[in-house]
């Protein structure tokens, strides 16, 4: 994952290259000797610091290398002689840009005054030279952009609207909602102790609380919210890329970038998308000359969309290349025994058997899409997220993936289960229904998952019970309760001894101070303050299967 | 530095002039004196009850919410002797970093806080304590006891390989 400090430490170590490149040609520059490429290239180079400080938020470095950038146009424009004095305050300022670049990789608070005077003389020489040579229009163009320097907010009114806050603080104002959230739910369970005739107005009081808190909960989770612009950006560069590596012509389009989703789903985002995207240009698109062949533009698009809906963000990938090739696929499954041969599946079924485990197989291992890693660990990662991912294909004419995830992993609807003594949380989501069984419905395998008939579909059934070794759980399917849940194309059903209730709860990562645990996405806490995990029903199967065979 | 300048609250230990002297609370598990480093302890409290982790080692004793923090709580007895602790009143938990995570350890009883310094903190000998030696800072003689101090980050912390 290609996090923003990861960026940033590029970026860094990109300055590092072009203060010394800088250094190197300031070294040659004397007033005798001047070269104008030269100018323009370390012109570049402080423009380049400049921009990237900028949009990083290191302001210090960006408004020293401002007066730099400007004192070399104005050297670059020949509106000031390249004198000795200029070429040492120069110099100077690499060392300046150097220091200030080092404390931003250490995380260092910058010494107060550093470059300050500095700042001033490149300031001066600029203009100096401006009452030295008299063109009086160029002092007038130049003077907004001077005035940039101390009166912001006369150029930019804009900016004054927004303000850059430290992901801490927005982390720990969720939490704090988070934590009312848990309040008001503990408030709510000791309503019921409440005598009828006295809890009325107290009632009506708590669901006023309940209102403003949920409002509070939105507009802190809005506050949250990124454009998946971050990620969508990079894709260009991975198209452009991995086609020129393949010889193949693609052309990107992207719609709807600026789609929010939580940061928290962004952060997750990024690996699936990259690893599909390079599918569709490897596998997807056909090569140009198989393209014009059957009257294609040789040119293929791959569009990449993102829109909200119904809560959901859904995220598009289709190309128009040839679709997938459902003989092969289908061949290739029956081969690899990933479904018996002589079953029917349906042109749907056949597409999506590229997420099943092991199709991935060597003769579409290549160095672009197959680094060991199948279109598996894409759905797995998405489902991960509480999502889904399905594909769509037309023969000849290409392949539509729909990625459809929550617009946040902070908050869920979730339902309590108990077994035994234990709660667990299950996402409502994932659940389509709950009864009771009846006996003759569940099937004992030796070695095996049980099944049980649902309705003449035969479905795993996972008894929460012997997968966490809960004592004094109803071990009976049929004198307990199955709650049927799916995941991706997986259906299970899970054997719990009672459903308590429905609630929002706040998800908390365990893995902050713990070890991963296998089977359990999470933790929250519940409303008389006990933590309560939260079942991972994407990796529920996995493990149970595990644990049957290891049984 | 000259020991004149030594500033009064410095306290010694025997005989010892402290120099870098570090404070270390003191508890023990099955008969055990041990010793973390106070500036790592975040608290200390009663049990409270905790949700079992399922499928995880038995001296993980689950996990509790402490001010909406989920923190682990590890059963040192079980951990280094593979005995369960027989959980009473008098138990504590002592919540403290260790490295990045904040973890909390069940301790029979807290004793005190020693002020110490390196001169003080011996090197551990093979065989001399129950707990394998890399988990060992040092070892620090008062009158008679003698204290394990015990590297959290390493015993508790996150492991070094992380999964991928």
């Amino acid at each position: 994952m290609v996090s923003l400090e990861q960026f940033k430490a590029g970026f860094l170590t990109e300055c590092d290259e072009l203060l010394i490149d800088m250094e190197a040609m300031l070294m040659q520059l004397t007033p005798e000797n001047v070269d104008k490429e030269t100018l323009n290239a370390m012109f570049r180079c402080a423009h380049s610091i400049k921009g990237g400080s900028g949009a990083f938020g290191m302001d210090a470095i960006m408004d020293f290398t401002h007066n730099v950038e400007a004192l070399l146009d104005a050297m670059r424009e020949d509106r000031v002689p390249v004198s000795r004095a200029a070429v040492d305050a120069l110099l100077h300022s690499v060392d300046i840009v150097v220091t200030m670049v080092n404390c931003a990789r250490a995380n260092t608070p910058l010494p107060d005054d550093l470059g300050k005077e500095l700042a001033v003389t490149l300031h001066t020489l600029a203009h100096m030279t401006h009452q030295a040579i008299e063109i009086a229009p160029k002092i007038v163009n130049e003077a907004p952009q001077d005035a940039t320097l101390v009166v912001v907010p006369l150029v930019e009114p804009i900016a004054s609207t927004t303000i850059r806050v430290d992901v801490d603080k927005l982390d720990k104002l969720m939490n704090i909602v988070g934590e009312l959230v848990i309040t008001e739910a503990m408030i709510k369970a000791r309503l019921s102790d409440v005598p009828a005739d006295h809890s009325m107005r107290l009632v009506r009081g708590v669901d006023e609380l309940s209102h403003h808190t949920r409002e509070l909960q939105e507009a802190v989770m809005s506050v949250r919210m990124q454009s998946v612009k971050s990620i969508f950006s990079r894709m260009p560069r991975i198209v452009r890329d991995v086609s020129a590596q393949l010889g193949k012509d693609i052309m990107l389009r992207t719609e709807g970038e600026h789609t929010e989703v939580d940061k928290t789903v962004i952060e997750h985002l990024a690996d699936p998308l990259t690893h599909m995207i390079r599918n569709a240009v490897d596998h997807g698109i056909e090569s140009p000359e198989k393209r014009v062949s059957v009257g294609k533009p040789a040119q293929g698009t791959i569009v990449l969309s993102a829109t909200h809906q119904s809560g959901r963000i859904i995220i598009e990938i289709s190309d128009d290349g040839a679709g997938i090739n459902r003989e092969r696929v289908l061949s290739k499954a029956k081969e690899k025994g990933l479904i018996p041969y002589d079953t029917h599946v349906s042109d749907e079924e056949c597409d999506n058997l590229i997420f099943m485990p092991g199709f991935s197989t060597a003769e579409f291992v290549s160095n672009v899409s197959g680094r060991g890693v199948g279109m598996d660990v894409v759905r797995r990662n998405i489902e991960r997220l509480d999502g889904t991912v399905n594909v769509a294909s037309q023969q000849g004419k290409g392949s539509v993936f729909t990625v459809s995830l929550p617009l946040t992993l902070a908050i869920l609807d979730g339902m309590i289960v108990r077994v035994g003594a234990e709660f667990y949380v299950m996402p409502i989501a994932s659940i389509i229904e709950t009864f009771r069984p009846n006996a003759h419905d569940i099937r004992h395998v030796e070695g095996h998952m049980d099944v049980m008939n649902v309705r003449g579909a035969f479905i795993p059934v996972i008894y929460l019970h012997r997968l966490f070794h809960i004592p004094k759980a109803q071990k009976d399917a049929s004198k307990a309760l199955v709650v049927l849940v799916e995941s991706g194309r997986d259906k299970m059903g899970i054997v719990v001894d009672e459903l308590v209730g429905q609630q929002q709860v706040v998800m908390k990562n365990l893995e902050v101070n713990t070890d991963p645990v296998a089977a359990i996405a999470g933790a929250t806490i519940l409303g008389d303050g006990r933590v309560s995990l939260i079942l991972d029903i994407a990796q529920m199967k996995h493990v149970a299967v595990h644990y049957a065979h290891t049984a | 530095m000259n020991s004149e300048v030594i500033a009064p609250q410095s306290a010694t230990i025997g005989s010892n002039i402290v120099r870098e002297h570090s404070q270390f609370l003191i508890f023990s598990v099955n008969y055990e004196e041990y010793g973390v480093d106070i500036m790592t302890v975040r608290e200390i409290r009663g049990w409270s009850d905790a949700t079992r982790l399922p499928n995880t080692p038995e001296y993980v004793r689950g996990v509790m919410n402490l001010r909406g923090v989920i923190v682990p709580i590890f059963d040192l007895r079980a951990r280094f002797t593979g005995i369960l602790t027989e959980m009473t009143p008098k138990h504590v938990l002592i919540v403290l970093m260790a490295g990045e995570r904040m973890v909390s350890i069940l301790a029979d009883t807290v004793s005190d806080i020693i002020t110490a310094n390196s001169e003080d903190m011996k090197c551990a000998p093979d065989m001399v304590t129950t707990v394998e030696q890399r988990y060992i800072t040092g070892l620090i003689a008062v009158d008679q006891r003698m204290i394990v101090v015990l590297n959290m980050e390493k015993l508790l912390g996150k492991p070094l390989s992380p999964k991928p």
